[in-house]
Formats: structure tokens, sequence, C-alpha cells
């Protein structure tokens, strides 16, 4: 089932619109995450899809049917929230038939279902339980499980990993992520931990205030964020940004000349600062900032130094470069990971080559 | 559905679903609110033709002048302050007991709380027979200890304290539980914490326990002054239908109740049941000011 | 170590003795009700019968219209409790979990009535009922007593207490709000529904005022004020008079009994929200 938005617009109340003019449309058989700030509208975009919300404008189109005014029984989707919502007083075997229950489905084909689903989930050696007997992991089963029991039009999750401690976390993102292939279900999933979007999602739309602000696979936003908002978002530890006036003679080599006019700063990954000697590819620029400090955790070396006044952290630099103990510290930026951005915070050049275009 | 905005349809439903309570509400308690107000200002109000007499403050001019109004009020004041501080330090002292031990509390409460479940009619009689000043049970007690037999229930003197001594065995379990409630809130690390720094038990209750449970202890207070300042059933029993030896007991809802029942004097009962109002009035807006004070507590 | 032992078995002396003091009563009276009338009646009482008179019970029972006081008891009682809890249900729902116009201004109407003292109610109610000529049936004693604003606002924390994402759940699978109410809410709130039964049970049953003065023939009186009444007539015989206040006491022990630990969590909600 692919869901498309035309121009819709929420306020919950006269005061404060909540999303603005959204369009967009989200691919058959895929899993798509909505990635944001808490706050950002994740939530209410995802239950305009459900219809639990219904838009203040605009129209909502599953296929090429418009279910603008159409209730959440009526558009067929399975939800899981992030507090599961299980029943408390039914057992797990009645948590999983209630959908189908309500539907009028046969008692027999209401138990194949549950079996098959539970099979699924893995619960099958839970179906007595009531849902406080359970872990939360298991919970989390049975809550995908019910959402799944009328083979839904799309599956919406709204943080549904949130509750779980970190390992249970990864085990249960793979896990769902086996299932939504398994089912092929259309799947829209909210977080706002990048990393789990990173890894589950076949596309990725970034929100934050009301608006889309990137749109495409994992891949790509990570290596060509739209804007600036998306490239702090995106990535950890958090993008250098350098104010580029100083720095704009440096560049002018091999950057167009319109585009360096409207560039206000320069946004750098922490992986994409090298030591000058670096064997990569590497931009046609030197620069030579402050140490201020070094740290090693495992595998990596945080090197904060001071540049152009700024503190900027970099984590590709060698160990062994550091061991001079010199105060000043060459470096070198790599061929991606490097963009610059307008006074709106549009990123208007990145490094790996091409013009930003806005893709889709 | 997720949007919490209310229509026109949505005031509809939930009407629909608020008109049985609304209705029994509003016909038995709204309704005679006013009503009781207005009628504590008719005289000679004849009700069944709702011919009113006059309108002024002619009842209360009675009902101030009348000396047994006075006795009421006074008995009950007697009767509160007798019941209510005794029944607290009880209460207070069993339920700390209570939390203090692990085996047989529940056993315990069971007991205590009984008396809250059964009917005051039925065991006010019981109570009578106790009191009986020949053959009763508490006389026979104290003619072990040297005490010449108390005419309880006939005697001016001892009829309240009879009354008082019943009322709070009665009360006794309810403030129990309240206030184990109250204990159990009260984070229990915060007794070890002290006991740590060198707190002995009894300061550990002084400074620790009570201050955190005084908002349990005023409440409670509050619940036990209302409930007396009610009380009715248990005199009406005790003393067969009639307000005590010498009207020794009798209350404001007793006086309501004579002057409503057996003498018709609606507009009087009504400006009693007026006066009743605002000593509740009273000590609630009491309670509502200190809880507002001591919110944090909470 | 000692210390603490004798501490320890003070604690338990001190309840046991006070317990002791919670069941004479009790005690008394159920001995009194087993005693022949001349065993109840010598000085000093005797404390154990010679032979136990289970005769009394059958006697009290049958000094007064005791079964049709019974009766009424149970009628009004039980369409009472039922009555009142059917108008709590909905009317704790709609102020949970319904947004609608007035709602804040009517809760808080009803909130104020709490305040007020039911004694005062008394006469306004008596005339409103006898303008409808209900006085001395069981309208009179059941009607008033069919809302409990209490009983609403208990309810109504309850229900607000239960996750609005289970509401939108049982949507998605297909539940109407009416399902919702009593398939998902009522047994999710089940421990606060039961408390509030078995609270106005109690109350109904041991309700004398109210009843004393709307009833007028032995036909409509309740037992508490059948009992009462009867006192006029037994006079002096106090094992009767014993005997009929077992029988009164003994139902309310068993819904206590049975009830105990939702009546106790009842009691204790009610004061932990003061
Ligand atoms: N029921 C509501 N009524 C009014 N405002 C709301 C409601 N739900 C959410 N909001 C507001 O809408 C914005 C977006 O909320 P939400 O979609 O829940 O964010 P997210 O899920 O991304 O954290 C927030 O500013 C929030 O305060
Ligand atoms: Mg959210």
């Amino acid at each position: 089932m692919k869901v498309r938005f035309e121009n819709v617009s929420l306020n919950y109340d006269k005061q404060k619109e909540v999303l603005h003019n959204l369009n967009f449309e989200i691919p058959n058989g895929k899993l798509t995450c909505l990635l944001g700030p808490s706050g950002c509208g994740k939530s209410t975009t995802l239950n305009l899809i459900s219809g639990l919300l219904l838009p203040s404008a605009g129209k909502i189109y599953f296929d090429k049917q418009d279910v603008t005014k159409k209730d959440a029984l009526d558009r067929r989707v399975g939800m899981v929230f992030q507090n599961y919502a299980l029943y408390p007083h039914m057992t797990v075997l009645e948590n999983i038939c209630f959908p189908l229950k309500m539907a009028k489905v046969k008692k027999k084909d209401q138990l194949k279902r549950a079996q098959e689903l539970a099979k699924l989930v893995h619960i099958s050696n839970e179906l007595d339980k009531h849902p406080g007997e359970l872990s939360g992991g298991q919970q989390q089963r049975v809550a995908i499980a019910r959402s799944l029991a009328k083979s839904p039009s799309i599956l919406l999750l709204d943080e549904p990993l949130s509750n779980l401690d970190a390992r249970l976390r990864v085990e249960m993102r793979d896990e769902i992520r086996k299932i939504q292939v398994a089912t092929g279900v259309t799947t829209v999933f909210v977080t706002h931990d990048q990393d789990e979007a990173m890894h589950i999602a076949d596309k990725i739309m970034i929100l934050d205030t009301g608006e889309v602000q990137q749109y495409t696979t994992p891949n790509k936003i990570y290596d060509r964020p739209s804007n600036l908002f998306v490239a702090k978002f995106i990535g950890n530890p958090e993008v250098n940004v350098i104010p580029l006036a100083d720095l704009k003679s440096e560049f002018a080599s091999f950057i167009p000349n319109d585009i360096l006019k409207n560039a206000v700063s320069l946004i750098v990954r922490p992986e994409s600062i090298v030591s000058a000697d670096s064997t990569q590819k590497l931009l046609p620029v030197n620069f030579q900032g402050k140490l201020l400090s070094a740290s090693r955790f495992g595998k990596e070396t945080a090197v904060r130094m001071n540049f152009q006044g700024e503190t900027i952290l970099a984590t590709a630099i060698l160990q062994e470069k550091l061991e001079q103990k010199s105060e000043s510290i060459h470096f070198r930026l790599k061929t991606t990971g490097v963009f610059l951005s307008d006074q709106a915070g549009k990123i208007i050049w990145s490094a790996d080559g091409e013009r930003i275009v806005n893709d889709d | 559905m997720m949007i919490k905005k209310p229509t026109l349809k949505s005031t509809l439903i939930g009407f629909l679903y608020l008109a049985p309570m609304l209705l029994i509400l509003l016909v038995f308690n709204i309704f005679p609110i006013l009503d009781s107000f207005a009628m504590s200002f008719f005289t000679k109000y004849n009700f069944y033709t709702n011919q009113i007499g006059q309108i002024g403050l002619g009842n209360f001019k009675t009902l101030f002048s009348d000396p047994n109004f006075w006795l009421a009020l006074k008995n009950t004041l007697i009767f509160v302050i007798g019941v209510v501080p005794i029944s607290i330090c009880l209460s207070l002292g069993i339920a700390l007991l209570l939390n203090h031990i692990r085996f047989l509390a529940g056993f315990f409460k069971t007991v205590y709380f009984l008396p809250f479940v059964t009917s005051t009619v039925a065991i006010s009689l019981v109570w009578q027979w106790i009191y009986n000043d020949q053959y009763g049970l508490l006389n026979l007690f104290l003619r072990h200890l040297g005490i010449g037999p108390i005419n309880w229930l006939n005697d001016p003197k001892w009829a309240m304290p009879a009354l008082i001594i019943m009322t709070i065995w009665k009360g006794l379990g309810f403030n129990i539980i309240l206030f184990l409630a109250g204990l159990s809130n009260i984070d229990q690390r915060y007794e070890r914490v002290a006991q740590i720094d060198g707190a002995n038990k009894w300061q550990t209750f002084r400074y620790i326990i009570f201050p955190l449970l005084s908002p349990m202890t005023f409440l409670v207070t509050v619940m036990s002054i209302i409930s007396g300042f009610k009380v009715f059933d248990e005199v009406f029993v005790l003393f067969g239908g009639s307000p005590g030896p010498g009207q020794a007991t009798l209350t404001l809802v007793f006086y309501l109740y004579q002057k409503f029942y057996t003498e018709w004097q609606y507009g009087l009962a009504a400006a009693s049941g007026v006066v009743l109002f605002f000593l509740i009035l009273i000590v609630t807006v009491i309670n509502y000011l200190y809880s507002r004070k001591h919110i944090y507590y909470v | 170590m000692d210390k603490q032992k004798i501490s320890r078995l003070l604690e338990y002396l001190i309840l046991i003795f006070g317990g002791i003091l919670m069941l004479i009563p009790f005690l008394w009276m159920l001995d009194t009700a087993l005693k022949s009338g001349s065993e109840a009646m010598t000085i000093p009482p005797v404390i154990i019968p010679k032979k136990l008179q289970w005769m009394n019970f059958v006697l009290a029972w049958h000094a007064a219209p005791f079964l049709r006081y019974f009766i009424n008891s149970v009628i009004v009682t039980v369409i009472t409790t039922c009555g009142q809890l059917l108008t709590t249900i909905l009317a704790a729902y709609a102020f949970a979990k319904l947004e609608f116009y007035g709602k804040k201004i009517v809760f808080m109407i009803c909130l104020t009535t709490m305040m007020v003292p039911g004694e005062m109610l008394i006469i306004p109610n008596f005339i409103t009922l006898s303008k409808f000529h209900m006085i001395n049936t069981y309208y009179a004693l059941i009607i008033p007593w069919l809302a409990s604003f209490f009983a609403v606002f208990t309810l109504r924390q309850t229900f607000m207490s239960i996750p609005d994402e289970i509401y939108y759940s049982a949507k998605i699978d297909g539940a109407g709000d009416w399902y919702f109410l009593w398939h998902m809410l009522v047994p999710l709130a089940k421990p606060t529904i039961i408390a509030l039964a078995a609270l106005e049970i109690i109350n109904s049953w041991n309700s004398f005022m109210w009843p004393l003065i709307v009833t007028n023939s032995d036909k409509m009186r309740t037992l508490p004020v059948g009992l009462s009444n009867f006192t006029t007539d037994a006079g002096t015989q106090f094992q009767l008079l014993m005997a009929a206040s077992t029988i009164i006491i003994i139902p309310m022990l068993l819904v206590y009994i049975f009830l105990q630990k939702y009546i106790i969590a009842g009691v204790s909600r009610s004061g932990l929200k003061g």
C-alpha cells in the first residue's frame, strides 16, 4: 500500500499549526522511518496516516483511494504504541485475536491466524499468559502480532523500542526488520534515534518543526544532508560547523564563485578531518589547528583542537600523529563529509563533487 | 478522536452519559441545597400547598432564641471535642504498631475495622446492653475494680461519655486504615537514614514520621470532625429515640430531626440544617487552605 | 537484642489487648443471644450460658416481621447498589474520557455537592417525594441514592489512569466507544468498582435516618428501622434483641470477609487523594 500526503497541515488547537503543508509518498512494501527530535511532529504524522487524527487541510491517499475522511478502522491500519497498549485483562492469545474477534472472524480461523503470528514473533509459548507476566521484549512481540492480526494495509510503529534496554533494542530492531521483510507489509517506523533509523530503514524521512527536512535513503542522508539541521542531526559525534568568512580564499581555487559567494558555514564530519600526510582522496587545502586535548576511546581517538577560534573535533587523526607532542596539528579534509551551507542553512555544496540538487 | 476538541455532537453524547447521574443529583442534591437555604427563610411555610407565609430571618431568630438549639450546638461541640483527639491518638498509635509488625498485621486490621461494616443501629443496641446499669458488662467489669455501678444511660452526667466511648470504638478502624495508607506512602528510606544519623525511635517518629504524616493526620481530623457534627443514629438508638437523659445528648442533627419529624417545623429544621452546613463549610475551608499551603508534602 | 524482643512482645500485647476490646461487643452480643431470658438478667451476669439457646434466633425472627424487613433491605440494597454503579460508570466515563462543552463547570458543581451534609437535604427530599406520593414506597428508599458523586469522582480517577493508547488500540482493532467502556475500562477498573459496590452495599444496608423518616409501616421498613422499632416491643428481652442484632450484622460480615481487600483499598484510596 502506497501512502501519499498532499498539502497536509494539522493544528491541534486554533493557535498553533503543528504540521505545515506536508507532501510525500511512502513506498509500498518498504520500511520507512520518520526521524526527528522529540516534539517535531512524528507521532502526529503517524496518527494522520492511521486515521486517529484527521488533517486540518490537505488530502491523504492510500494507493489511488482518498482516505482523508476515513477512520482508523476503515483504513485497516495496524499500530504499535510505545507503551504497547496491550489489553492487560486479556491473555496474549486474546490480545492477538481481538481485532479478528471485532471483525467477526470465525473462532477457528482466529486461533489459526493467532498461532501463525505467534510463531512469526516467537511467542508461541506465552499464549496463555497475561501481558503483565511478560518481559518488555515479549510484550513488544505481542503488540506486533496483534497489529498484524487483521493483515493491515500498513503497519505503524510509534517509537516501539524506546521502552527497552539497549541490548534488547538492537535485538528487537533486527527482529522487526525481519518480520517486515517476511510479511512484506508497508511499514512506517517512528523514532528519535538516528542510529535506529539508519539500521532499519529503507527510506528515512527527517522531520523538524513540522516540515520534511529530507526524505531519502539512509546512506544518502548521511552523505548528502540537504541542510545544516540534517547534517547536525545525523552522525555521531556531531559535525563541526565553522564560519567560512576567513577561509573563503582557500576554497576559491576549487569552488565555483557563485556558490562560494553565498556560503557562510563550512560543515565537516569529525571523521573527515585527517592528518596532512594522509594518502586518501583529499581536498586541495591545508589547515593548521592548535591541539587542545586528545583522548582515545577504543578504536577511536577524539582530538579536540582550536581552529579559527572554534573548537573542532576530529576522530580520524591517527594516534601516532599526536605523539610528536607538537602543539599545532596540520590537517586536511577528505572529499566526503564536507559541505558548505548558506545563510538559511541549506547545503549548497558537497565535497564529493556534484552540486546539491533537491532530490525528491 | 485524538483531537480533544469539544463539538456539538460530542457535547450531546457527553451529556447523554451524564444524564442519569445528573438527573438524580439535580433533583436530590443540587435542588435541595438551594431549597434548604430558601426554606430557612420561609416562615409559616406550608410545603404541600407551597404557600409561604413570610420571607425573612424569622426562623433564625426563633432558632437563636431557642435554648435547646444552643444546647444541641454545645453538646455537638462537646461530642466532637470528646471524640476526635482521643480517636486520633489511639488510631495513630495502633496504625504505627500495625505498620511495624508483619505477623498477623492483616488479622488485626480486619478486627479493628470490623465495627465500620456493622449496622450502627445493631451495634448501638449492643452497647446499650453493655451500658445497662444492672446487667451490663461494663458495670460488671467496673465492680471488679471497685467502682460503683454507673447509670451510664440514665444519668445526664454519664450519657455523653457513654456516647463518646462508643463512637470512638466504632470509628477507630476507619481512621487506622487511613493512617496506614499515609504511613505506607512514606518512603522507608527516611526512617533508615534518620536511624543512621543517630535518631532513636521516638526521635524518628517525632521529627521524621509525624511531620511527613501530618497531611494525613489533618485529613483524618477533618473527616472525624465532620462526621462528628452529623452524629444521629447512635444517639437515637442508644437512648431509645430520645435525646438522652435531660437532653444530655441532644445533638444538632437530632435537633433537626425533632423539629422536622416530630414538630413539623420545617422552616426551623431547615435553618438548623443551614447552621450545620456552615459549620462543615468552615471546617472544609480550613482544610482547603491548609492543604494548599502544605501541598508540597504530598 | 533482648530489648528488641521485649518491645516486640509489648507491641503484640497492646495490639491483642486492643483487638479484644474491639471484639468484646460482638462476643457479648453473641453470648447474650445464646442465653436464656433469666440468664441474661442475673446479677452478676453469667458469662457462659448453661445451654446454648439457638431458639432465640427463631424467636426473635418471628417476634417482629423480620422476614419482611430483610426482604426490604435486600431489595433496597441490591437495586441501589446496581443502579448507583450504572450511573457512576457512565458519568465517570464521560468525565474521564470524553471532551464536551460544559464539562468543567458541571464537574465543579457536582464537586460542591460532596461538601454538603446529607442531613440538610432530608427535608426538601422528603417534601419532593411526598409531592410524588412516594413516601413509604421503595421509590423513596432507593431513588435518592441512585447517584453518588463521591463514587463518580473515585471511578473517574481510575478511568483517567488507564492510558489513552489502549483506547486508540481498541479503536484501530474495531471496538466502538460503548464496547470500549464495558469490555475494557470496566474490567480494568474492577478493583475500584468492587470497592465502590462494597461500600455502597454496607452504606445502604446499614442506613438508618433516611429509611426511618420515609417509612411508616412494617411493610416498607428496612432491617435497621425494624430493629429499632422492635426494641419497644421486646422491652427488656435482651437475648432476643441481641439475636436480632446478630441477624442484621451477619450479612455485612460476610460481605466484609469476602471483599475485605477491596474495601480496605478503597477506603485507603479515598484518604490518599483527599
Ligand atoms: N493532543 C495534543 N494537543 C495539542 N498539542 C499537541 C497534542 N499532541 C501533540 N501536540 C503538540 O504537537 C507537537 C508535535 O507533537 P508530536 O507529534 O507528539 O511530536 P513527536 O512525536 O515528534 O515527539 C508538539 O509540539 C506537541 O506539543
Ligand atoms: Mg511521539
